[in-house]
């Protein structure tokens, strides 16, 4: 008995509510409305602010550990860093600067030109005394 | 001549890729480009700067960086190692003559004030500036 009154109970309220406009909802419903809409858009927010900073993360920081390949810059052609080296190969040098130079000096005769000219040449480590110069330390 | 080029290419390839790799952006970039060649073309002086890391002693391996340019007595290499948060700026035997030590601790410093608020870019740009300036007074 106490069921029947219940449906019947249960069922003017839908009846009620349809007749305000309301809707009634099963819990897997309500739960995608109150709990999955939400969470999609923090997850959408969240997505958008990180994925904003992780294409800035090249900035150095000081105190935080940086690994950013290691490169070396020079400005026109004939200042060739020398290549044929081992050091010059492990520290991805010399050859950088062409690649700067030659992107954006688009007027200077090709950059590599001279590299084949003095391979080997001028790897003689200069005695103390001969260089200046200054250090700091951040 | 061909055998000997597409090395050169392939190379000149992994250069770009390196330097894209590498700590400062493309407008950065352009910018050193721009301080470097107006430091050259403005001295007469061949300014050079590298930035990753130097191995134990610091000093001995920038100075051994300089030495593998290609002209060090008129070079000026400016070395960054912002893991070890140090920079050294090494003048060859001529290059000393036009900036003197002092004058070089003077860019020193105001490279290392630009570091320690994490502008490598910036620093490395007013830097060359000023030893720059300093060269072309002579």
């Amino acid at each position: 008995m106490p069921c029947i009154a219940g449906e019947a109970g249960h069922r003017r309220r839908t009846r009620t509510l349809r007749r305000h406009g309301g809707v009634e909802l099963t819990i897997p419903e309500t739960l995608l409305v109150f709990v999955g809409i939400p969470a999609a858009v923090v997850a959408i927010i969240y997505l958008l602010v990180y994925a904003g900073s992780a294409a800035h993360n090249k900035r150095y920081r000081p105190g935080r550990p940086y690994n950013q390949t290691p490169v070396w810059y020079v400005a026109n052609k004939s200042a060739d860093a020398t290549v044929s080296g081992s050091s010059a190969q492990e520290i991805g040098a010399g050859s950088g600067a062409h690649a700067l130079a030659a992107g954006t000096a688009a007027d200077d005769s090709s950059g590599e030109a001279g590299t084949g000219s003095d391979d080997g040449a001028g790897l003689t480590t200069v005695g103390y005394g001969e260089t200046g110069g200054a250090s700091d330390s951040w | 001549m061909i055998a000997g080029d597409s090395p050169a290419a392939a190379r000149t390839d992994v250069a770009r890729r390196d330097v894209l790799n590498g700590p400062f952006t493309t407008r950065q970039l352009l910018r050193l480009d721009e301080a470097l060649r107006g430091a050259d073309e403005s001295t007469g002086l061949m300014f050079s700067v590298y930035v990753g890391g130097l191995d134990d002693p610091v000093r001995g391996h920038a100075e051994k960086l300089h030495s593998q340019l290609s002209d060090p007595d008129h070079s000026i290499l400016v070395a960054v190692a912002p893991n070890r948060r140090v920079l050294e700026i090494v003048t060859g035997h001529e290059a000393r003559r036009r900036v003197p030590d002092r004058q070089a601790k003077l860019a020193a410093l105001s490279m290392a004030a630009a570091f320690s608020g994490g502008d490598l870019a910036g620093g490395l740009v007013s830097g060359l500036a000023q030893l720059s300036a300093q060269a072309g007074k002579h």
